[in-house]
C-alpha cells in the first residue's frame, strides 16, 4: 500500500484544451479517496494519469515515494476496474482474473489459489468456469474488481465502475465495495459523477469542476462547510436552495434581504462579515431539509410564500414554494398536505445559513 | 464520455431490435407459397448462371478433342487426365513455372500486407501524433490512380534497379498495392476494439506489443481474413503489370493461360485444365477463409 501525490498537475490535450488546471491532491495511505463532479471535470483524465493511461502535460505524479510520472502503467503497480468492464471476451472469468498473474510469469499454483482468493471475496467462485460474454452487468464488473485485487496491487484506481448498472444493482455493489475497502484495506481513487455513491464510499472526497480542484474534505465537511457554491449546490440529496438577496444592516442587528423575504443573520456570522469587505448582491444557501413550512405565519416561520408544487413521499414531502419569483424547496413532514396555489409560510434555520459571493461563488463566512 | 457510450449502446440496441423484427416477419411464413418457389427458382437460376462456367471447364478438362466439339454435348463420358498430364509434366506446354510464381508472389504479397498492415493499422489507430490524418489519407490516396497509369514509370523503375523479369518485382508491386487497401479496412477494425480493452491490458503488465499481438490481433481476425482474401484474390488474378514486368521467368498464370490462345489455334483440353488449375487455390483459399469472411465484411459497418 501506498500513498499517492499529484504536484501541480496539468492535463492540456492539443495544446488548447485544459482538462486539468494546476492540480494538488494527496491520497493517504489505506485511504478511500472519491474525485467527484460533474462530466468534463478532469475527474477522468486525473484518474489516467495516474495510472498513466495519459501523458502528464506540466507537473508530477507520485506513488508512494517513487516519481512515477513517466513510468509506464505495469510499472506502477496499480490495479484499475474500468467503466465498461473491460474484460476479455472469449476467456473464462478463470482466465480473466488469472491475466494479470500469468503476464509475471507466476506459477500454476500460486495463480491457482489467488484467483480462488479473489474468486471467494467477491462471491463468484461458482463462476471461474464461465465465459464472460454469459454473465450480467454486475458479474462482469466483480470478475473486473477480482481481475484488480488478485494481484495486491500498492493502488487500486476506479474508474465509475458502478454507473452502467441499474438502479438496484448500484446499491447492492456500493454495499459490497464499503465492505472489500474495509476487508482488503486498499489505497483506493474512485471516479464518479454521482454525490451519493462518493458520500457513501469515501474518507474524503476531492470535488472538482472545470479541470480545478473546489474542495478536499470528509463528506460531512463537504456537506455543513462547502467552501463555494459549486459544492453547495453539488453535495446533497436534494440540492441546496440559493436566494438573490443582499446585506442590510439595521442597529446593530444583521439582514439577508432579498425580494419578498429578509431573514436576520445570527450574531457569528454578522461578526464574521463585519471583518470583510462582503457587500452588494449575494446568494443565500439553505438545505431543503433546513427549512420549515406552515400554513399561517409564526415565529418559526415568518416569510410569506405561495406553493408552487407540492410532491407526497411517503414518509416526507417535497413542497416547492415561491418567493417573488425565486423558488425554494422543502421537506417537510409527511403528514403535511397543501397545493398548488396555497400560501405558506416559511421559517429558515439560521446555524444553517450559507452566504456566497455571487461572483465568485465563494462562501464568504466560512 | 458517457452521453456518447449511452448513444453507441441505444443505437446498437434499435439495430438488435430492427434485425430481430426482420427475422421474425421471415420466419412467419408472410410469404406464400407461390412467392417462395419464385425466390428460390430465381436463386436457382442466379446460381447456374454463377457455376455454369466452371462446370464447363472442370468437364472440358476431362475431356479429350472429340468430346469436347460433340454435338449434341456429352454429359456422361469417362474422364480422361491427359489435359492435366500435358499442361504439368510435357515440357512445351508446362504451367508449372507459372504456377510457382504466381504462388510466390501471392503469397508473399498477402502475408506481408496483413502482417505489415495489421501493424501500420495499429498505429494509425491507436497511437496520436503529428501528421496522423495526412499520413492515414496519404496511404488510401495511392489507391486513387488507375494503375495503368504507371505502367511506363514503373517498367523503367524496375529495369534500373535490375529486377524485371523476377518475382521480386511482382511481390514489390502487388504489396504495394495490397497495403494500402489493408491498412485502410484494418484502421477501422482495430479503432472498433474498445481501448478499455487494452489500456487494462496494459495496466495489468502486458507491452504494447504483447497487447498487440494478444488481444488485439485476435479481435480482429474477421477484418485480417477478409483483406487476405482480397489481397491474394487481386495478386493472383492481376494481369497488367505481370504483362509489364515479366518476359520469361516471372511470368506468372494470367500470363500463362493467354499463351494457350496463340495464332496457331486453341488447345482447348488443356487450356480448361490450365484455367481449372488457376481457379482453383484462390477456391479453396476463400472457402476455408469462408466463416471468418461474412463476419468480416459486415462488421466494420456498424460503426
Amino acid at each position: 500500500m501506498a500513498d499517492v501525490r499529484l504536484e501541480k498537475v496539468w492535463k492540456v490535450y492539443g495544446g488548447v484544451v485544459e482538462a486539468v488546471r494546476e492540480l494538488d491532491l494527496e491520497c493517504r495511505n489505506k485511504e478511500f479517496l472519491c474525485l467527484l463532479g460533474p462530466s468534463g471535470c478532469g475527474k477522468s483524465s486525473t484518474l489516467r494519469m495516474i495510472a498513466g493511461l495519459e501523458n502528464v502535460t506540466r507537473g508530477d505524479v507520485y506513488i508512494g515515494s517513487r516519481k512515477v510520472t513517466s513510468v509506464a502503467p505495469k510499472d506502477r503497480d496499480i490495479a484499475m476496474v474500468f467503466e465498461n468492464y473491460a474484460l476479455y471476451p472469449h476467456l473464462t472469468v478463470y482466465e480473466n482474473i488469472a491475466m494479470p498473474l500469468r503476464v509475471r510469469n507466476m506459477s500454476k499454483s500460486e495463480v491457482d489459489r489467488k484467483v480462488r482468493y479473489a474468486a471467494e471475496v467477491l462471491h463468484i467462485t461458482d463462476l471461474l468456469g464461465r465465459r464472460v460474454v454469459r454473465l450480467g452487468g454486475g458479474q462482469k464488473q466483480r470478475v473486473g474488481i477480482g481481475r484488480a485485487i488478485v494481484r495486491n496491487p500498492s493502488v487500486f484506481l476506479m474508474d465509475e465502475p458502478i454507473s452502467h448498472l441499474e438502479a438496484q444493482l448500484r446499491a447492492q455493489m456500493r454495499v459490497e465495495l464499503k465492505r472489500l475497502h474495509i476487508e482488503v484495506e486498499a489505497t483506493t481513487i474512485y471516479v464518479t459523477h454521482d454525490q451519493l455513491e462518493a458520500m457513501a464510499l469515501a474518507d474524503r472526497i476531492a470535488v472538482m469542476n472545470l479541470g480545478e480542484l473546489q474542495q478536499l474534505g470528509t463528506p460531512s465537511e463537504l456537506f455543513d462547510r462547502p467552501v463555494n457554491q459549486f459544492v453547495a449546490g453539488f453535495i446533497g440529496t436534494p440540492p441546496m436552495n440559493f436566494l438573490s438577496c443582499e446585506l442590510a444592516a439595521l442597529g446593530d442587528q444583521l439582514f439577508a434581504q432579498g425580494s419578498g423575504f429578509r431573514i436576520l443573520l445570527p450574531e457569528a456570522t454578522r461578526r464574521r462579515l463585519l471583518g470583510s469587505k462582503a457587500s452588494g448582491r449575494m446568494q443565500l444557501g439553505i438545505r431543503p431539509l433546513d427549512l420549515a413550512v406552515a400554513k399561517a405565519e409564526g415565529s418559526q416561520t415568518p416569510v410569506a410564500a405561495t406553493t408552487f408544487v407540492y410532491e407526497p413521499q411517503g414518509e416526507s414531502c417535497q413542497v416547492t414554494v415561491q418567493i417573488d419569483g425565486q423558488l425554494l424547496s422543502i421537506e417537510a413532514d409527511g403528514d403535511f398536505v397543501t397545493e398548488a396555489g396555497e400560501a405558506a409560510w416559511i421559517g429558515f434555520k439560521s446555524d444553517k445559513l450559507h452566504l456566497f459571493d455571487s461572483v465568485t461563488g465563494a462562501n464568504l463566512v466560512l | 464520455m458517457e452521453a456518447v457510450e449511452q448513444y453507441k449502446h441505444e443505437r446498437m440496441e434499435q439495430a438488435a431490435r430492427v434485425i430481430r423484427k426482420s427475422q421474425l416477419a421471415l420466419q412467419r411464413q408472410r410469404y406464400s407459397i407461390l412467392t417462395k418457389t419464385g425466390l428460390y427458382a430465381v436463386a436457382l437460376l442466379f446460381l447456374g448462371v454463377s457455376l455454369f462456367p466452371i462446370y464447363l471447364i472442370v468437364t472440358a478438362s476431362l475431356k479429350n478433342d472429340v468430346q469436347i466439339f460433340a454435338r449434341p454435348p456429352v454429359f456422361l463420358f469417362s474422364p480422361t487426365f491427359k489435359s492435366y498430364h500435358d499442361v504439368l509434366l510435357v515440357r512445351s506446354l508446362s504451367q508449372v513455372r507459372f504456377i510457382v510464381n504466381s504462388l510466390i508472389a501471392t503469397i508473399l504479397a498477402t502475408a506481408i500486407a496483413v502482417g505489415f498492415g495489421s501493424m501500420a493499422a495499429y498505429g494509425l489507430a491507436r497511437f496520436e501524433f503529428k501528421g496522423r490524418k495526412d499520413l492515414a489519407f496519404w496511404i488510401l490516396s495511392t489507391r486513387m490512380a488507375p494503375p495503368i497509369a504507371f505502367i511506363v514509370p514503373m517498367f523503367v523503375l524496375i529495369k534500373s534497379i535490375g529486377l524485371l523479369d523476377t518475382w521480386w518485382a511482382l511481390v514489390i508491386m502487388y504489396t504495394g498495392m495490397n497495403l494500402s487497401f489493408s491498412v485502410w479496412i484494418l484502421r477501422g477494425f482495430f479503432m472498433d476494439i474498445p481501448p478499455e480493452l487494452e489500456e487494462s491490458a496494459l495496466v495489468d503488465g502486458y507491452t504494447r506489443w504483447q497487447v498487440f499481438t494478444r488481444i488485439a490481433l485476435p479481435l480482429v481476425k474477421p477484418g485480417l481474413a477478409a483483406v487476405a482474401v482480397f489481397a491474394s484474390i487481386f495478386s493472383w488474378n492481376e494481369f497488367l503489370f505481370a504483362l509489364i514486368l515479366t518476359q520469361q521467368n516471372a511470368k506468372t498464370i494470367p500470363i500463362g493461360i493467354t499463351g494457350f490462345s496463340s495464332s496457331m489455334g486453341i488447345h482447348w483440353g488443356p487450356f480448361m485444365a490450365v484455367g481449372f488449375i488457376a481457379i482453383l487455390p484462390i477456391l479453396i483459399f476463400t472457402f476455408l477463409m469462408q466463416k471468418y469472411l461474412v463476419r468480416g465484411l459486415t462488421f466494420g459497418a456498424v460503426k
